[in-house]
């Protein structure tokens, strides 16, 4: 530790006496001012620039209908005939405090500091301590979540603007935060998963030229997402939403080098970039209706929009649809559900335990999160609701029939995100938001598990990504076996795992759902709970069952991983089979105590459905998942067993090789052929080849070209430069005197 | 009387002053810190003049709140670039005072454009804040591109000074007067009057050029890559001022003129769209700055398009940030810059990071700002003009702003990329920058974040300036 | 009296004669002289216009422009003379080493 501190002490004289003390200027410069404006924002007179500041202080709400309900709430009896109950903000009723604590303050601001510490002097700390800095910060921004969540099951909300930045005229923008249930749920998985991953890197990053980068990286990514979940705006949510995308995309460039890596990162940010597109024209729509940006006031007035419709392009939408599907648009892209899928497999180039916060946990659930944080928007309409279902459903379904045949373990699980990401939208789209949020919980544990054991395999196997070579690791790798293993089951709903608990609350939902898209989507989720199982345990099978397929070298470097990375394997493991006890059903025996956390922000659909159905559908989907586990053991590990047995022989060894390969065709064939045939000649073929090469990169394409001919406008001549200039003087001059 | 034109007088002695210099052999330091010591008093003559009113020459000269904000934008910029170009690495030693000399020119000429309520004094004064820059533009070391620069911005210049001119007579003999205030009580009875129209039009046609507007911006990126960096760090910040406070006070002027807006609607959506996406694959820094200054103009001309929706003032907001933003981006440019050739590609960049991390702090600052990511002052802006172009039922102007700051976007985030995690092995010497310049790259970094933060006192400021002017 | 419609008819063939002048000569020279011709054009309607309306202001303008026009011609003249000291040439079209 003396040694540690040694290291910043010279380091920070060495930079005092440098002449980048310039720097320490603009930092302490901003943290003064950042005072300034805090300590500003706390006079009496700043109750004025906040918008709708007087409803949140206590008086009468305007046009919240249902005024009984809080009494209904209290009691937790929720299957009425209202419509949708709970859900329709009210805040103003709960005990909603209006200070900012300080704990709440240091959630996101710490990793802040991290990165801005960890930016400048992590290349001086070196390999060995640049990374105390950001596991510090990121664990007590956990405790601190903790203390938040605690806050929160006492029942207290806080809902406060830090301060406001813009102030003129209708226009009103402020950096605040808003700390309720849904927030608090968002900040234990965003804190505790990047806490781990912080942990994990350690081991995994060891020796990268580029140590400290990623550290800092990893803490501007926490900011951004904690920023994302905690603010109490819209806007506070378009700046997470884009500095997440930013640093994702600098992570998945990560190594730069790799040509390959920063295509994906370009490729990632492009995409994202529609689906934002249309999410600023949805917050813009939503200032221009409402006039202000706050969630409080939005939510409460939401009503107003009923009734209202808006011409676009000659075409009339139904205002709450078109506000919904608009903010769906970001949704789709961040979560990357079709048609903006195609960034998360590409994705993968980053580094492992980036996959597993980013490209997993946390930031692709930001869709799932806009969603649900706008259930008030949504609820409004049921076209949109059924448009969430319906995208969800496909998506779901396609992304699972990609990741059957995907050989590559980082794509494997990277489709099973797209699908499992598409499960929650199915939840939110049956108005059942609380059950995808409760996925959303329960898939952070197992999928970040699930990415950390494959990124434990790409380290023992020396960056080998294609299962075609593994095999048989389960000595080499006890620790990873076992966690994959409980990650493995838990995605394939094996009662008792988180996974079983949240799967089965979407597909129960969306079975008792009364609109069609929502029984669609129930048909879908319970093929494809066979299928998640069926891949998952394939992969699984593949890498640790059988025998080595690697290279002699491979082999002799075969390890298990250091514990830095086991040891968060293991709490992760905990995660994945602990985290679905919180909500288990009533059906089960359990107190359903989620959905009864959740429903002050995003109610709960006044569906009934008897403990019987219930029994029925949890027994047909663990049926299916048992049936897929077992195809996947039957194909991968008995069949190809058998000659392993009978003859040990070279040749045989090669023969069976062989057939385990035969056995992979027949499938294709049999089961996965029809399917693919469909699913990627023609799905894959016309949403990859025409939509998304078309339109996704066929416009950054020409842009470019459109680039280079204006260019060519610049001929160096003046006379063509006189004559455009004339010309264009001419062209509207004549185009007004027409008039 | 006196304190009104204060901030005249002192740029006026200091023009002198520069003058008599350029014939006497003085060091070069010296005559540097002069022009630093001039333009700060000019700052402070500036703020005294902030609040004080008055009319000069039968009302042809009119001091108010609105021209006395410009002007206190103008001596700031003026400060701040003599700061960046402290330097004066491409200029020849001898040219030294005379450039201070016209650029004070160029400076006076500029106040007087914002302060000027009658035509003939409005074109004497632009034409003063015109043709030392065309001067200025051949001066640099080393045989380059300076005199082609110079030859093709001189043309280019006078032929768009013929347009305007041509212009102003039709609007002479449309109104019979020269007076603005005249026009602007007479408008409305000519709203058809196509003597009138083409005049406003010719008029306006001369002060695109000067805002370096699609399709008159071809001069721009020649100069711009020709010329010293250090004349065009003057050129890309001062003139365009002037061009902005002219356009809001003629355009407040022709809003009557109903069906001019969309025309200029066109030309801002035009000249955002051909700005980034020209800028798109260039190589050399400055060639992109002027590219990005010609998709800036686009942006501001969005403000015009509403008049009563706050458009004016965020135009004023966007131009102040636009100044110090680039004036940022000039400062590392000019600090990378390479000695002999003066070119600027972008691979200078390489490794700043490691060089000095606060030009590639202030880089990336400054470049976000200039590609509308928050929280800078240019999101702001942007945000502003964005939104007062909606109001006032542009929607399809607005949203190709938005388009077109995706476009933007990855044009700014290429350098930014390049300084930040270019090869750090491959780094050069450190840069050593003197500590006035590592001051003001300080001060930009702040303002330009305190512009993002907590913009509310410059646009209260930029709304009184405008409120003056009706 | 002729009516003032003629002069600003004549002085708009005479700035279209500058424009076209301007577009296709290729010596710098003969450019800035196209200029002055333009020039000349917002000359004569202002003279013309001053005199139908009876005020001054636009004969003062014209004493202005003809002096700005000088100005215009010694600084053009003198880049003009750098640049041929530099190239060697004053054809527009061979000065075209910045472009794109």
């Amino acid at each position: 530790m003396m040694d540690m501190k040694r290291v910043i002490q010279k380091a920070i004289t060495d930079y005092c006496r440098s002449e980048k003390w310039a720097v320490f200027a603009v930092i302490a410069l901003l943290v003064l001012a950042w005072c300034g404006t805090v300590c500003a924002s706390g006079d009496p007179g700043h109750g004025e620039l906040l918008v709708g500041g007087g409803e949140v202080h206590g008086t009468a709400p305007h046009g919240i209908p249902g005024g009984g309900e809080q009494d209904e709430l209290a009691h937790g009896e929720h299957h009425g005939d209202v419509g949708h109950e709970g859900g329709l903000w009210t805040y103003q009723k709960l005990n909603t405090r209006q200070e900012l604590p300080f704990y709440l303050l240091l959630i996101p601001f710490l990793p802040l500091a991290s990165f801005i510490f960890t930016i400048l002097f992590g290349k001086r700390l070196g390999e060995k301590h640049a990374h105390w800095v950001p596991i510090a910060a990121v664990l007590t921004s956990f405790v601190c979540a903790l203390i938040a969540l605690k806050e929160v099951m006492n029942g207290n909300r806080i809902n406060c603007d830090l301060y406001t930045l813009i102030s003129s005229g209708s226009l009103n923008v402020s950096v605040g935060f808003l700390l309720d249930e849904l927030t608090a749920v968002m900040l234990i998985v965003v804190t505790s998963i990047s806490s781990l991953v912080h942990i994990y890197s350690v081991g995994y990053m060891h020796g990268d030229g580029g140590y400290y980068r990623f550290f800092s990286f990893l803490s501007l990514f926490t900011f951004s997402m904690l920023m994302l979940v905690t603010g109490n705006n819209f806007i506070q949510l378009f700046f997470g939403w884009e500095a997440v995308g930013l640093s994702s995309y600098l992570l998945i460039g990560f190594w730069f080098n790799k040509t390959s890596a920063a295509d994906a990162g370009k490729k990632a940010f492009i995409v994202n970039r529609f689906g934002d597109f249309g999410f600023a024209l949805g917050v813009i729509l939503i200032f221009l209706l409402f006039g202000t940006l706050h969630y409080e006031p939005v939510f409460s007035q939401a009503t107003k929009m009923v009734g209202q419709s808006y011409t676009l392009l000659g075409m009339t939408f139904d205002m709450p649809t078109l506000v919904a599907l608009l903010l769906f648009c970001g949704a789709v892209g961040k979560s990357a559900q079709i048609p903006l899928h195609v960034w998360l497999p590409d994705a993968m180039e980053g580094p492992t335990p980036v996959s597993a916060l980013i490209h997993a946990a946390t930031m692709v659930t930001a869709g799932v999160f806009l969603v649900a944080r706008c259930n008030p928007i949504f609820g409004l309409s049921q076209f949109a609701l059924d448009v969430v279902t319906v995208v969800g459903a496909v998506t779901c379904l396609f992304a699972a029939t990609i990741a059957l045949v995907q050989t590559d373990i980082k794509r494997v699980v990277a489709y099973s995100t797209v699908s499992q990401l598409a499960y929650m939208f199915i939840g939110c789209g049956v108005g059942a938001y609380g059950a995808g949020i409760f996925h959303l919980f329960t898939h952070a544990y197992f999928k970040a598990l699930l990415f950390l054991g494959c990124g434990s395999v790409i380290h023992a196997m020396s960056d080998e990504q294609d299962v075609k070579y593994m095999g048989g690791l389960k000595k080499y790798l006890p620790v990873t076996y076992w966690t994959m293993l409980l990650a493995s089951l838990s995605i394939s709903g094996v009662p008792g795992l988180a996974g079983f608990f949240s799967k089965d609350e979407i597909l129960a939902m969306s079975y008792a759902s009364t609109s069609g898209a929502g029984k669609f989507a129930w048909a879908i989720g319970t093929l494809v709970a066979c299928m998640t199982a069926f891949y998952s345990f394939r992969l699984f099978f593949l890498t640790f069952h059988g025998k080595f397929r690697g290279t002699e070298e491979q082999r002799k470097h075969l390890h298990e991983s250091p514990r830095n990375m086991t040891i968060p394997l293991c709490l992760l493991a905990f995660g994945a089979v602990a985290s679905g006890w919180v909500g288990i059903p009533a059906a089960l025996g359990g107190g359903a105590h989620w959905s009864h956390f959740l429903q002050p922000v995003v109610g709960h659909p006044a569906v009934h459905l008897s403990h019987a159905t219930e029994w029925k559908l949890m027994c047909l989907s663990v049926g299916v998942g048992l049936f897929g586990i077992a195809a996947a053991y039957v194909m991968y590990v008995l069949k190809p067993g058998v000659p392993v047995r009978i003859a040990a022989t070279f040749s045989l060894a090669y023969r069976w090789l062989y057939n385990k390969y035969y056995v992979d065709e027949l499938y294709f064939a049999t089961i996965v052929q029809p399917t693919i045939n469909i699913g990627r000649k023609v799905l894959v073929k016309v949403t990859d080849g025409i939509m998304i090469e078309g339109i996704v990169n066929g416009i950054p394409k020409s842009i470019g070209v459109i680039s280079g001919q204006l260019r060519r406008m610049q001929t160096g001549r003046v006379h063509h430069y006189l004559a455009y200039m004339a010309s264009g003087a001419f062209i509207i001059l004549f185009w007004m005197l027409k008039r | 009387m006196i304190t009104a034109l204060l901030p005249e007088i002192i740029i006026g002695i200091a023009s002198l002053f520069f003058f008599t210099s350029s014939l006497l052999d003085l060091k070069d330091r010296t005559v540097v810190n002069a022009a630093i010591g001039f333009s700060g008093l000019s700052i402070a003559a500036a703020l005294i003049s902030l609040g004080s009113h008055g009319d000069f020459f039968y009302y042809a000269y009119g001091v108010d709140r609105f021209s006395r904000f410009f002007v206190l934008l103008i001596t700031g910029t003026f400060f701040l670039a003599c700061i960046i170009t402290k330097g004066m690495k491409q200029i020849p030693s001898e040219k030294i005072s005379e450039l201070y000399f016209f650029i004070s020119v160029v400076v006076l000429g500029l106040i007087m454009i914002t302060t000027a309520r009658e035509l003939i004094t409005l074109f004497i004064a632009l034409e003063l804040a015109s043709y030392p820059l065309y001067i200025i533009t051949s001066y640099r070391t080393g045989l380059g591109y300076q005199f082609e620069a110079a030859v093709k911005y001189m043309i280019f210049g006078v032929v768009s000074t013929a347009f305007m001119l041509y212009g102003i007579s039709y609007l002479y003999g449309a109104f019979g007067t020269t007076f603005l205030h005249e026009i602007v009580a007479e408008v409305h009875g000519h709203m058809d009057n196509s003597l009138a129209i083409a005049g406003a039009i010719l008029f306006l046609v001369g002060l695109a050029y000067k805002l370096a507007l699609f399709p008159f911006h071809f001069w721009a990126p020649d100069v711009y890559a020709g010329a010293a960096g250090e004349v065009v760090t003057f050129l890309a910040s001062l003139p365009k001022l002037g061009a902005i406070a002219l356009l809001v006070r003629t355009v407040s002027m022709f809003s009557g003129m109903e069906n001019l807006l969309p025309v200029l609607a066109v030309l801002a959506v035009l000249s955002m769209t051909a700005g980034n996406l020209m800028a798109l694959n260039q190589q050399e820094l400055k060639r992109l700055l002027a590219y990005s200054a010609v998709s800036h103009a686009g942006y501001m001309f969005l403000g015009l398009l509403a008049p009563d929706q706050g458009g004016f003032t965020a135009m004023l907001f966007y131009g102040t940030v636009y100044a110090i933003m680039s004036l940022g981006a000039f400062l590392v440019a000019l600090q990378v810059a390479g000695d002999e050739k003066g070119d600027i590609p972008l691979s200078n960049l390489k490794g700043l990071w490691g060089r000095s991390p606060l030009m590639a702090i202030l880089l990336t600052i400054a470049l976000a700002s200039l590609a509308g990511l928050p929280p800078t002052g240019g999101f702001t802006g942007k945000l502003l003009l964005l939104t007062a172009a909606w109001k006032a039922g542009y929607l399809w102007a607005a949203v190709a702003g938005v388009l077109n700051t995706v476009i933007g976007i990855y044009v700014y985030l290429k350098a930014i990329k390049i300084s930040l995690v270019g090869d750090e092995e491959d780094t050069h010497a450190l840069l050593a920058s003197p500590t006035a310049i590592r001051i003001a790259a300080a001060a930009i970094c702040i303002t330009l974040l305190y512009l993002g933060i907590t913009p509310g006192k410059l646009i209260s400021m930029a709304d009184m300036a405008v409120n003056a002017l009706s | 009296m002729i009516p003032v419609n003629w002069y600003l008819t004549l002085a708009a063939v005479l700035f279209c004669i500058g424009v076209y002048g301007f577009l296709t000569r290729r010596n710098v020279v003969i450019m800035l002289l196209s200029v002055e011709l333009m020039l000349n054009a917002v000359n004569l309607n202002l003279v013309a216009i001053s005199h139908y309306m009876q005020d001054l202001s636009g004969q003062i303008l014209t004493f202005f422009v003809i002096a700005v026009a000088a100005a215009e011609a010694a600084i053009g003249l003198a880049i003009i003379v750098t640049v041929f000291r530099n190239r060697r040439t004053v054809l527009g079209d061979q000065i075209t080493e910045l472009r794109g």
